[in-house]
């Protein structure tokens, strides 16, 4: 199992649960391990970005997964190995979950190397939202803060509209005056914008204006100024969400499909169907409207572990039906979900009309849930 | 009695029992492939609800080792609306009876995990008598067990989760049987909390 995100780690502690005689190694790169998920709150205030740090000792203790802590170079799908810096690891089956990488050469004048100091993205991991939150800190009241999010698909949108809510909640209290200018490259109307457009206006007035169909084109970060399809503005703070693709170990691993981002799987198995015998979970992935988040890493998880342990037993297995929950928060205390459920058709994974849907309002017990939901799937991937 | 008609007898009795064996085994097996279903689809249930339903939040209830009717019937009255909810109505939508009867299958038949709970010595005390007056016909052995299948265990049930379900019966939004409709007239809501912290109150291996 290469990776110990919210799809890797859990694959890994559902394949001991399942059978225990399995031999289980995590090569992670992380001794501490930051999730964004919650992340965002620590803009608003009510939370720590520590509480968002694991570390995985108790996989190790509580499960026997065997822990290598390093980075990945490749996966040779054809020698079956994984090679690391300290040395070369054989498998019988591997499971990588590369995460996400950005499509930098989208945007004119973007800097690998500087322009996430200068303009974060705060999307890789929840370390990274310390920057972010310092700029909006430093900001005077009165200022501009500009929110842009990428064409989909990319790393959970509800995760983007929630940290215009938190940007939104801290600016109210503490710098009333400033606004917040929202660049989203899609098409947007969905129940779940609805949702979070509702909640902007009556929490936060206009405060934050929203505009959709916005694309970054070009950018100058030292100069704090950026050219979308429509127009070219100057910032105090801008964060700036580039298009994703696929992490680096997936490229290298030869994992992409068809469309040059994204890994390519069968979904019944979540099987490279580009190099066999490599499994792929999580953001990674390209789905048939999958959508990625930590919810559905989780599931696609378990999902293949399942299929793994059986494929060891030389027995069949369930086809997969599973939820992907998304909890996000208003301001301290207001929060949402959203539910989608999704099942495997032949190498399909389809979405489930029955049942699912978003909240029809932001509720406190919502909030609690939302708080509820991320110490638990913290809390299961890691003990 | 005849040699023949004892053989008959032997034979019939046989017959029987192997009807009802083979019965039996049809029944375990189909049981057993319930559990296998819940298992996979339960999966996505333990993100909220813990590994193999052992929750380990306050505002989300241990569904591993509750009582199978139980779990049905909650499922059930979550999806119908008849129970409130905020995310399980939608949830419980996506499952269809035979999928929910699976689910409540699986995670009754894992261990129910009571973690020490934080509680009030002082309502703990007072709980358990009013546990001894109004409630143990029904929550048998402290609320280690139920008369029926379809009453939830509620030692080591986690205490938030307990005291949000007591307003939701109190204020009239959930119905419950007459019996517990009944009881709950009898007693105050400062008896109601105290018998919350005598059942949360119960942790660690129980016999």
């Amino acid at each position: 199992m290469v990776g110990g995100g919210f799809g890797g780690a859990i694959a890994a502690k559902t394949l001991r649960l399942i059978n225990p005689k399995i031999e289980v190694i995590l090569i992670e790169r992380n001794r501490s391990y930051s999730a964004l998920p919650g992340a965002n709150w620590t803009i608003g205030g009510s939370r720590r970005i520590g509480e968002n740090r694991l570390t995985y000792d108790r996989l190790e203790g509580n499960h026997g997964v065997r822990l290598i802590y390093g980075e990945a170079q490749v996966v040779d799908a054809a020698a079956k190995t994984v090679v690391l810096e300290a040395g070369t690891l054989s498998y019988d089956f591997a499971i990588v979950a590369p995460g996400i990488g950005f499509r930098v050469d989208e945007i004119e004048g973007y800097a690998a190397a500087e322009t996430p100091d200068l303009f974060p993205h705060a999307w890789t991991s929840g370390e990274e939202i310390v920057v972010l939150k310092r700029r909006i800190e430093e900001m005077k009241n009165g200022g501009l803060v500009v929110v842009s999010l990428p064409t989909p698909p990319y790393r959970c949108p509800q995760a983007a509209y929630e940290r215009v809510s938190q940007i939104a909640y801290y600016l109210k209290q503490a710098k009333p005056r400033s606004k917040i200018l929202v660049l989203d490259a899609s098409k947007s109307s969905s129940d779940l914008a609805d949702l979070f457009l509702t909640g902007w206006r009556r929490s936060y007035g206009d405060m934050i204006e929203y505009r959709s169909s916005q694309q970054v084109l070009q950018i100058d970060a030292p100069r704090s100024s950026l050219r979308t399809t429509s127009e070219t503005l100057t910032a105090d703070v801008v964060n700036l969400i580039p298009p994703q693709m696929a992490g680096t170990l997936a490229h290298r691993s030869g994992l992409i499909g068809e469309d040059n981002h994204w890994c390519a799987v069968d979904h019944s198995s979540y099987e490279s169907t580009v190099a066999g015998g490599i499994y792929v979970l999580g953001d990674a992935c390209l789905g048939d409207d999958q959508q990625k988040s930590a919810s559905a890493a989780n599931a696609q998880g378990k999902a293949c572990a399942m299929h793994i342990a059986g494929a060891i037993a030389q027995r069949g297995h369930q086809p997969h039906f599973y939820s992907n929950v998304l909890y996000s928060l208003l301001d301290d205390k207001h929060g949402a979900s959203a539910v989608t459920f999704y099942r495997s058709e032949g190498r399909k994974s389809v979405r489930v009309d029955k049942g699912g849907g978003v909240s029809s309002e932001w509720s406190e017990l919502e909030g609690i849930y939302a708080r509820a939901w991320l110490g638990s799937i913290l809390a299961e991937m890691s003990s | 009695m005849s040699m023949l008609r004892c053989w008959r007898m032997i034979g019939c009795i046989t017959l029987t029992l192997t009807v009802a064996a083979t019965a039996w085994a049809q029944r375990s097996d189909k049981k057993a492939r319930s559990i296998e279903l819940g298992e996979a689809l339960g999966q996505s249930c333990m993100a909220c609800h813990g590994t193999r339903g052992a929750s380990t939040e306050q505002a989300i209830p241990i569904i591993g080792g509750q009582n199978d009717v139980f779990i049905s019937l909650s499922m059930k009255a979550y999806r119908d609306g008849t129970r409130p909810s905020t995310i399980m109505e939608r949830i419980a939508k996506g499952y269809s009876t035979k999928e929910i009867e699976a689910l409540a299958a699986y995670f009754s038949t894992q261990p129910f995990l009571r973690p020490l709970q934080e509680t009030d010595p002082e309502k703990v005390t007072r709980g358990q008598s009013v546990h001894a007056r109004k409630c143990k016909k029904c929550h048998l052995h402290n609320g280690r067990d139920a008369i029926d299948t379809d009453s939830p265990l509620l030692a080591g049930q986690k205490l938030q989760y307990l005291r949000r379900n007591m307003e939701e019966i109190l204020t009239g939004k959930r119905s419950v049987e007459i019996k517990m409709d009944a009881a709950l007239r009898e007693i105050t809501r400062e008896e109601v909390e105290a018998t919350l912290h005598f059942y949360a109150a119960q942790h660690g291996e129980l016999h």
